[in-house]
């Protein structure tokens, strides 16, 4: 044994330098904080499918860890090495993924470009290919469709009609409805040297694999001198039957002050495409909604909601969309100050709107809010407060994701 | 296993001199650096607020603290480390070259052994290996050591400190030789292994067939390379991002121990048959 000293001291040496730095490095991964919810009014149920989606960043150590957040408390996901490479999509995508493992493959992690019903879940996205100049051409529709009943998935291409106008083509939404899938695109198109950005709803029969339709449902003229037209189709659940396509439209106008030159929306107005009837009709918005930006706005397939917080004040709007009457609106104040520049994650669902703050640190807190879109009463609300093993002199919570299971 | 624990014994004795000295010029170097570093700050900040009359809180603010990552970030501290990858990276022809070109052909005695000739391709592998995880076990052994002695020059108030942990985490450089994961170290120094078993191959193509043998390791190595990274070519050329990473990355361990195994049975073969003194 004696004269493999070099060797058997080298060989410990080794063993344990390093066998005792990854080891004190796992020590320290298992000490990061915990964040929960602390009720300070209302009941813990009524939160209890909500949420939040975050990273916290510890100052001193420089370390961030994913966390998800909810009323039974905190799901850490260190930022260890398998962890990043898995990836944080969104909720929705990731239950997806659980469910449908060989049908998620190779798809972008895009919410939009997803629907499920009860018979079919569908994925739809635009691919192109690009030249040596930059130029995009050839244009296709990538589409899957996954048969439930049959478990049998369809996939295949389409090639985007029109292709000699079209400079760019971006797939919004996707739907299946009637036994037709209908692809929802914003469409940047050039004619005669004309440029428009045209919203399209692509029809595409199941069975055949063909496009049988081709709708431009609005065709947004180029920007003229300082003002601006843009069109926003207002998200749905991608798990959710939507009968009728809502648009945003914003006509905007350049403002130029001494410190900045910003886009002011100078009208708004709501137009509905119905997918079967392919009709389109436009609601006229109250003046307040008109007026305002920084607002979010929801659809739930029967009502549309304008959320917004002014002045520590939660502001919800709400529309009929059939009949495009103002159904319920008010105010509330929140037990919280914001700050109006940076408007928080808000999302309704069930008939109630959830308002969360994006960030807190040591000395500001976060405040998550349930309020019911009906009565506009506040339901719950509550303090994240983040405990942790150690004395932390500096760190920072973001919440980048508000969501409800 | 006998045979082969005295040969990798053999080998290591054979590399301690130069070890030994790369870690010493190793010590040696990142001392200075710490001293050095440590010692033109504490001057600096004596200049400004001593002679100057700069308010010590006005001299923070202009030139700041001074911690442990600006050390580690100098010509002193990463010099050693380069020179110790470069030793590395000599060793691992040398290893098999001076057996040939040595005083006396030492090859001839190492291939006559009574043992399989398998054992003395893995000594080497071995030692080369032992080599580099000295190294990265010699600086983690010793970052500890020099934070003490960096702390003990410059006064608190004037420095940030930081762990070990925290440095290499704030120096990517250092991240790369010590990952700040367990299951990176493994990654990162599994497809070292590989690559060095890919150069062992080539290199004994080249003793087995002379001139015609470059070519030959040369083709090797591409081939070997090309197999390795085959999956992610697959994934994006081929399969459109397919597969989910997790199954991705176990493809390219699959790949890696493939490339790792036909290179050790090649070297074996051309140990056995082709191999010329």
């Amino acid at each position: 044994m004696k004269k493999y000293w070099k060797m058997t001291v080298t060989i410990i040496v080794i063993i344990v330098s390093i066998g005792s730095f990854y080891l004190t490095n796992k020590v320290a991964a298992d000490q990061n904080p915990d964040v929960t919810i602390e009720t300070t009014s209302g009941d813990m149920a009524e939160i209890k499918s909500l949420v939040l989606d975050g990273s916290f960043f510890d100052s001193s150590s420089k370390s961030s860890t994913q966390v998800k957040i909810t009323a039974e408390g905190t799901n850490r996901n260190n930022n260890s090495f398998l962890n990043r490479l898995i990836g944080n999509p969104p909720t929705v995508i990731k239950d997806l993924r659980q469910k449908n493992r060989n049908f998620m493959r190779g798809k972008d992690p895009i919410e939009n470009l997803f629907f499920e019903n009860d018979q079919f879940l569908a994925y739809a996205n635009v691919s192109y290919q690009t030249s040596g100049s930059l130029q995009s051409y050839n244009y296709q529709f990538d589409i899957s469709i996954l048969n439930k009943e049959e478990s049998k998935t369809d996939s295949f291409k389409l090639q985007v009609p029109n292709q000699t106008m079209v400079e760019h083509v971006l797939m919004e939404d996707v739907q299946i409805i009637g036994g037709e899938l209908k692809l929802i695109t914003q469409n940047m198109t050039r004619d005669n040297g004309v440029n428009n950005t045209e919203q399209h709803v692509y029809t595409v029969d199941i069975a055949s694999q063909q496009i049988s339709g081709d709708e431009a449902v609005l065709k947004l003229p180029e920007d003229q001198g300082d003002t601006q037209m843009n069109a926003q189709l207002i998200q749905t659940s991608p798990l959710q039957d939507d009968e009728n396509l809502i648009f945003m439209v914003t006509e905007s106008s350049i403002k130029k002050d001494l410190e900045s030159t910003r886009f002011e929306s100078v009208q708004k107005e709501m137009v509905t495409y119905n997918l079967l009837t392919k009709e389109t009709t436009s609601i006229e918005l109250p003046e307040d909604i008109q007026t305002t930006d920084n607002q979010a706005s929801f659809y739930d397939g029967e009502m549309i909601y304008f959320v917004k917080t002014e002045g520590g004040k939660l502001i919800v709007t709400s529309l009929n969309q059939e009949s495009g009457k103002e159904d319920t609106s008010f105010e509330i104040e929140l037990p919280y100050k914001l700050k109006d520049q940076n408007p928080p994650l808000m999302t309704i669902d069930n008939g109630k709107v959830y308002v969360a703050t994006r960030s807190m640190n040591q000395n500001q807190k976060a405040f998550v809010v349930a309020v019911d879109t009906q009565t506009g009463k506040l339901l719950y609300s509550g303090e994240l407060a983040v405990t942790s093993a150690e004395e932390m002199e500096e760190y920072v919570l973001y919440l980048y994701e508000l969501s409800v299971k | 296993m006998k045979s082969y624990l005295k040969l990798v014994n053999f080998e290591w004795n054979r590399v301690t001199r130069l070890f030994a000295v790369l870690l010493g010029i190793t010590f040696v170097a990142q001392m200075i650096g710490v001293i050095v570093q440590a010692n033109k700050y504490v001057k600096m900040a004596d200049q400004s607020i001593n002679v100057d009359l700069m308010p010590k809180a006005q001299f923070l603010q202009d030139f700041g603290q001074i911690d442990f990552v600006r050390v580690v970030r100098s010509v002193w501290f990463m010099g050693p480390i380069m020179l110790c990858i470069a030793g590395v990276a000599f060793y691992i022809f040398f290893i098999w070259y001076r057996d040939w070109f040595g005083k006396n052909t030492f090859i001839y005695r190492l291939l006559m052994l009574p043992t399989s000739r398998l054992n003395i391709f893995l000594a080497k592998l071995t030692t080369i290996l032992l080599m580099t995880f000295g190294f990265v076990a010699f600086q983690l052994m010793i970052l500890p050591l020099e934070n003490v002695v960096f702390k003990s020059m410059v006064p608190a108030e004037f420095r940030l400190d930081f762990g070990t942990r925290e440095v290499i985490r704030r120096v990517p450089e250092l991240g790369l030789i010590i990952p700040s994961s367990i299951v990176e170290f493994f990654l990162y120094y599994g497809a070292g292994l590989m690559a060095v078993s890919i150069i062992f191959a080539g290199i004994l193509f080249e003793r087995s067939f002379k001139w015609k043998g470059i070519i030959l390791g040369a083709g090797y190595a591409t081939v070997a390379v090309f197999a390795f990274i085959s999956p992610l070519l697959l994934q994006d050329f081929v399969l459109n991002g397919f597969l989910y990473p997790i199954e991705l990355l176990l493809l390219e361990i699959l790949a890696g121990l493939i490339v790792l195994g036909v290179s050790i049975w090649t070297s074996k073969y051309l140990l056995k048959q082709k191999i010329t003194v």
